[in-house]
């Protein structure tokens, strides 16, 4: 645990500098808000200041375009403004824009009746922070699963669609699944380890941690993939080595930002559900 | 559940592009023997040996064109002295005489004599070749009835990479091979418990072949899928992925039978982005196709 520790507060550590480079991006800023709170969550106790000085600067930033009527909250992930907004609350740093588009999401949902599947996630995440409750999809209504071939075979898009879906429908594992088809309890694990084989290290954490989240039975399959994961990081806490795909590619200014900080805070998530004993992103619902 | 009525398809079609495309397999079609040259023929006579060993019905003639094929091959002198001025060569050609000796077609009792004269006399069974080829030269030996001085299965194996804790996201696919061919050597293709394999580790091979055989229909490298088909089945432990992994062969499977792995695949892309030039229909597909055509036979055998 103590290693895992260390390997969180020097992911923090990345993540922070990462932010605060002078082309970083309130998205960046964003994302790196979303992991000092992980690694604050894993147990990295430096990462707890981080986050409070990562919270007053995003509110800042945030509230002045805002204000200038230049925040669009469509350029961001909405489950990342919201997950952002209950770490900004929480450290007395509650940003106007936030909640404001906070309340709007609220309202929109409550209005089109009965959430679609698509955006249970985004409901269960509202309910979590005191806005529902919402009208929500009933568990199966999202049609049969898919054979154990068509999910080997399925497209990267497919995959993160599902992941997308399990993650929102168990909000982030605080909630039981609805119920899980013993194809898909099959396939996981291997397009865990097959994703990750492929160097695909976003894909691969998203599946490890909805293994987490449907509580598969298969330690072996995350021992596995914790293992090599943990031999990604660098030295300076950032996860992954992307010599070879910066060579062949165009030359990328702000790697650091656009490819290392969102690699470093998908994995530090998976490893942090998978390997910090009651870990919980949002509160158990 | 994997489908009897699948497995048929891939079989009959696989064997009947191999009787089709036997020339390929011609250790001569280069010219002169060089190389790993006999390899196809080898390949050719692995397959021969799993339709005579195979408790399913393979058709009769198929089985005499094989063996009408390695004979022929056999028979010429240039081929049948190579083991002797090339012992590197020998485990190819013992796997050859053991196909022919098995159908009637070789005097075993001379062969096996002047081999393992040549055994005694050279270094090839001397401790040189990495522990997974020491494993295959013995399954040869073994196969042909040669006596030899090697150590048992149960010491080969320990040596092996497949006898280590494996991370499947690690293993390349040059070490999947050789995880499958230890297995294959260990059980004689299946048709005999694994040797020198305890229970536990049969176990512990047997669900790491499982997680990769789902890693490559999902990496849709047909070459492995079927290799690892045949490994899961070797271990007598068939595999909850055999059903999408013959499900997958079936698929890409050709009309005229052949089952294209990754080379063809890379050889398609190299021709269509007009790289290099185009390599044989047969070089790029017979390998996949064989291995599917004897997975397909194991499993038939086992019923």
């Amino acid at each position: 645990m103590t290693r895992c520790r260390a390997s969180f507060e020097r992911a923090a550590e990345f993540v922070f500098a990462a932010a605060h480079a002078p082309d970083a991006s309130v998205n960046h800023q964003l994302q790196a808000l979303f992991g000092t709170s992980l690694a604050e969550k894993a147990g990295a106790p430096l990462a707890a200041a981080r986050v409070g000085e990562m919270a007053g600067e995003l509110r800042g930033r945030l509230d002045h375009a805002y204000d200038a009527g230049g925040f669009d909250p469509f350029a961001h992930d909405a489950k990342l403004l919201l997950l952002c907004h209950g770490i900004m609350r929480s450290r007395g740093a509650e940003s106007r824009a936030l909640a404001s588009f906070t309340r709007e999401t609220s309202a929109t949902l409550r209005d089109v009746g009965t959430v679609p599947i698509g955006l249970t996630g985004l409901a269960h995440l509202l309910t979590a922070m005191g806005e529902g409750p919402f009208r929500t999809s009933r568990a199966g209504d999202g049609g049969s699963f898919p054979s154990v071939r068509s999910l080997l075979l399925a497209e990267n898009g497919v995959l993160r669609q599902l992941c997308n879906t399990v993650a929102g429908a168990t909000l982030f594992g605080a909630r039981k699944a609805p119920g899980t088809d013993p194809g898909l309890l099959l396939a996981l694990p291997v397009l865990l380890l097959q994703k990750l084989s492929e160097y695909d290290l976003i894909l691969g954490t998203t599946l490890l941690r909805t293994l987490a989240y449907l509580d598969v039975p298969d330690p072996e399959a995350v021992d596995w993939a914790t293992r090599y994961l943990e031999s990604q990081q660098q030295s300076d806490g950032r996860f992954g080595y992307y010599a070879r795909e910066l060579a062949e590619g165009p030359e990328l200014r702000t790697v650091d930002q656009n490819l290392h900080l969102p690699v470093t805070v998908s994995v530090l998530w998976a490893l942090a559900e998978t390997s910090v004993p009651g870990f919980q992103l949002v509160d158990r619902v | 559940m994997t489908s009897p009525t699948v497995v048929e398809q891939v079989v009959e079609g696989a064997l009947g592009w191999t009787g089709k495309n036997l020339s390929h397999f011609d250790p001569f079609k280069e010219g002169e023997l060089t190389g790993l040259c006999e390899i196809p023929l080898s390949e050719l006579a692995i397959l021969t040996l799993s339709a005579q060993r195979s408790s399913w019905p393979v058709d009769t003639a198929v089985i005499t064109q094989f063996l009408d094929f390695l004979e022929n091959a056999h028979h010429h002198p240039v081929y049948r002295e190579r083991p002797f001025r090339e012992p590197e060569t020998l485990v190819s050609h013992l796997i050859v005489a053991a196909a022919l000796e098995r159908g009637g077609r070789l005097d075993g009792h001379t062969h096996r004599s002047t081999v393992e004269t040549l055994v005694e006399a050279s270094t090839v069974t001397a401790p040189a070749l990495p522990p997974h080829r020491t494993m295959e030269l013995r399954h040869a030996l073994d196969l042909m009835g040669v006596r030899h001085d090697l150590p048992s299965y149960a010491t080969l194996y320990r040596s092996t990479m497949p006898a280590r804790p494996m991370n499947p996201v690690y293993v390349s696919r040059a070490e999947a091979y050789v995880l499958t061919h230890v297995i294959f050597y260990a059980t004689d293709l299946g048709y005999r418990l694994a040797q020198g394999v305890d229970a536990g580790e049969r176990q512990r091979l047997a669900r790491l072949v499982d997680r990769l055989l789902g890693m490559y229909i999902a990496a849709r490298d047909w070459d492995l899928t079927a290799e690892l088909i045949l490994s899961a089945r070797c271990l007598r432990q068939p595999s909850p992925f055999e059903a999408p992994g013959w499900e997958c062969l079936a698929a890409t499977q050709r009309a005229d039978g052949a089952v294209p792995g990754l080379r063809a695949r890379l050889a398609e892309a190299d021709a269509v982005h007009g790289g290099r030039a185009a390599t044989s229909d047969a070089s790029t597909c017979y390998h996949t196709t064989l291995v599917s055509a004897l997975a397909g036979l194991t499993v038939l055998h086992g019923g």
